[in-house]
């Protein structure tokens, strides 16, 4: 049953992903793609991995500023520019992950929180980011050398591949052996380790996997809206992606898709209601604590097996 | 509904094609008011800026050549990407024409940049950097109305000879801060002050007694606070409680330069407090009249942004009645051959590098004996022109100009 119920959620994704953009603006859904992705990221860390890391941002922000900077000044081509992205982001993840898994809990979330921080002010002082100003004007070049991304729908499409490819990538490593590993340590770390597997090992593989996908999401945030500010490395994104993740579903494979489109349109169509956003923001995220805390997926995949 | 606009477009440009004579795009114009309308600006700009801008629409009886004026209200929540996002779907999706006050110059610069793509124009009056005008300029698309943070250092410095010669800087710990510090620094040295110190404050902070107790113990005899908002107020809270004042110390609030933040701040805290500013009720009978007008319906005076961007958008729009086109290009080489002659300015002009050059003047806060209604709070100490105040354009560096 849980099969099918993931079989159709693909379904429904890949469907949702071609024609969005015939209904929707198409560079709102690629802010809500690059927010999903981060979020699945996330997830990885959290849902499978049992890890809550607070310092999320400084992987989507290091990576932002590192395409952005790679895209404006050394005027790399837009894959090149996700590459660097992502390495820098997997090299801040793997140096921040060696440092916090050896805690668990609160201490570990906030080992990552001070460390994120870290990044945050280095973003705040290093002349390259611009400081308050922001990395700005970051040209968006063309895909595989062919297509301009300044058309908004080849933006929107390329990004759609490449969210769908790293959202396959995550769905193949849940599902590995890794991946039952990972949720083994999760739910018992002494039995894991007295199986004989190096529970370190594992643990800083899972966030390292997780902080290049956050970087790939913060690459690709970076060159569609070509640019890249303190925002991306405050904490208070650290604060959303986990917002995203729990609106959605935590542990589902689907929850962060959903909790980052919910948040990102809210944030979006707020903005011009009138309305003051982050208290609407919150009041949902209270409800949603309250009422139904699986998350949206998560609810939806519990009335569905219960129902069969 | 994506899908609905286009289909209005194309419906509405065909019928269009039908008629014979030029008539203003979609026979709508359309302004954006994107500000911060819940966080720590909210107050100097925020929703009195969309007020503001209302306002002007209604001078023109909310029509301009037949076509229907429409103001839109967008809260960037400081954040540059959400800015950029907003500015993105306005233009593309809710055609807007023209965007304005932007306050926070992070999501400024941003949204300058999404104009210059799209060809639409920003009327830039809350933001500050003086950047917006030199190395990240858009002459074609963006106007700077009401001040810059080179500005506000030079016009301090033209006012060195009535305030002292030894400085203390109280700067907020980021770029606007930092920047203004540096401008300060260059424009008052020249005039024969010195700086005995400095200390950097980071946002948000509340408790400013150990910085000031820096300034009192640095014997300086000017401290020169320089934040903005709710940071502002609480430093010159902190400045009074320890006494500076009293000591014959002059303080210079950079960041209290308006009548509602002086006003939440009391005169009993702000009076003697010196500052610059672009604008002040008694500077003529239309910026009494618009200050009445305000009063009636905000319950509260306009602070210099929206005065400013009220400004901005009734030029703007003056100018897009007279030329009969919401085209940036038309609409900006209309506006530098006029005098601006309104609330915010008497005799403004437009530089090519889209600079608005204007007076601007030193005032200090009056005391609480001095003041004889509600918003009467400033008495006029000197007036600088409005070109020693501006940055020359040659010194600005603005790239586009130089082609």
């Amino acid at each position: 049953m849980k099969m099918n119920f993931d079989k159709a959620g693909w379904i429904v994704l890949i469907v949702a992903l071609l024609v969005a953009p015939w209904i929707f603006y198409p560079l709102l859904l690629v802010k809500i793609l690059c927010y999903a992705l981060f979020a699945s990221a996330f997830n990885l860390l959290l849902g499978t991995c049992g890890l809550m890391s607070f310092g999320h941002a400084a992987f989507f922000g290091t990576a932002a500023y590192v395409a952005g900077h790679a895209a404006k000044v050394w005027g790399l081509p837009f894959e090149a520019c996700l590459a660097v992205g992502v390495a820098a982001a997997a090299a801040v993840g793997a140096v921040f992950g060696y440092l916090s898994i050896r805690r668990q809990g609160i201490y570990f979330a906030m080992i990552t929180l001070a460390l994120a921080q870290l990044i945050y002010f280095l973003a705040l002082q290093l002349p390259f980011t611009h400081a308050e100003d922001g990395l700005t004007s970051i040209p968006r070049g063309k895909v595989l050398g062919l297509f301009s991304l300044d058309d908004n729908i080849v933006l929107y499409y390329t990004t759609a591949v490449i969210f769908l490819a790293a959202f396959s990538f995550i769905y193949l490593v849940i599902n590995s052996t890794f991946g039952q590993i990972v949720r083994a340590i999760r739910d018992n770390e002494m039995r894991a380790v007295s199986l004989g597997y190096d529970v370190n090992r594992y643990k800083l593989l899972a966030f390292t996997l997780s902080a290049a996908i956050a970087g790939l999401a913060g690459a690709n945030k970076a060159i569609a809206f070509k640019l890249a500010t303190l925002v991306d490395v405050h904490w208070t994104t650290s604060g959303n992606v986990i917002l995203m993740t729990l609106l959605g579903g935590l542990g589902t494979l689907f929850g962060p898709v959903a909790g980052a489109l919910v948040f990102v349109m809210l944030e979006n169509y707020l903005a011009d209601s009138g309305l003051p956003v982050q208290l609407v923001i919150g009041a949902i995220f209270i409800l949603c604590i309250l009422l139904f805390r699986r998350g949206v997926i998560g609810e939806i995949e519990r009335l569905v097996l219960r129902r069969s | 509904m994506y899908f609905k606009q286009i289909s209005t477009a194309v419906l509405v440009s065909a019928l269009l094609a039908g008629v014979a004579h030029a008539e203003i795009a979609n026979n709508r114009i359309r302004i954006g008011v994107l500000s911060d309308l819940s966080g720590i600006y909210e107050q100097n700009s925020g929703n009195g800026s969309v007020e503001a801008v209302k306002m002007a629409v209604e001078e023109f009886g909310g029509k301009i050549n037949g076509a229907t004026v429409e103001v839109l209200a967008g809260d960037h929540q400081n954040k540059p990407d959400v800015g950029a996002s907003v500015a993105n779907r306005w233009f593309d999706v809710e055609g807007v024409d023209m965007v304005t006050d932007l306050v926070n110059s992070a999501v400024a610069f941003a949204v300058v940049d999404v104009a210059k793509a799209k060809n639409k124009t920003v009327m830039l009056t809350s933001a500050g950097s003086a950047d917006l005008t030199g190395k990240a300029c858009a002459p074609d698309n963006s106007v700077h109305w009401i001040y810059d943070t080179y500005q506000m250092g030079k016009s301090m410095g033209l006012a060195v000879p009535q305030l002292g010669k030894k400085w203390f800087f109280i700067t907020a710990d980021y770029a606007f801060g930092i920047a203004l510090e540096g401008a300060l620094m260059n424009s008052i040295k020249p005039m024969g002050a010195t700086v005995v110190g400095s200390v950097r404050a980071p946002l948000g902070t509340a408790d400013f007694s150990s910085f000031v107790l820096q300034a009192q113990a640095s014997g300086a005899d000017v401290v020169a606070i320089n934040n903005g908002g709710d940071d502002a107020i609480n430093a010159v809270k902190a400045a009074r409680e320890f006494g500076l004042q009293a000591k014959g110390i002059k303080v210079v609030a950079l960041g209290l330069d308006s009548l509602p933040a002086i006003k939440s701040a009391s005169l009993d805290v702000a009076q003697g407090g010196m500052y610059v500013t672009t604008w002040l009720p008694d500077m003529s009978p239309e910026a009494q009249a618009f200050t009445k007008k305000f009063i009636e319906r905000r319950k509260t005076a306009p602070s210099t942004f929206q005065v400013g961007t009220y400004s901005a958008a009734l030029n703007w729009l003056k100018a897009v009645q007279a030329t009969n086109s919401k085209d940036p290009k038309v609409v900006l080489a209309w506006m530098q051959k006029q005098h601006f002659k309104d609330a915010f300015t008497n005799g403004g002009t437009l530089r090519p590098d889209g600079r608005m050059v204007h007076d601007v003047y030193l005032v200090q806060v009056k005391t609480p004996a001095e003041s004889k209604s509600e918003w009467d709070m400033l008495k006029v100490i000197a007036t600088i022109p409005g070109d020693q105040a501006f940055r020359p354009m040659a010194d600005g560096g603005c790239p586009a100009l130089k082609k």
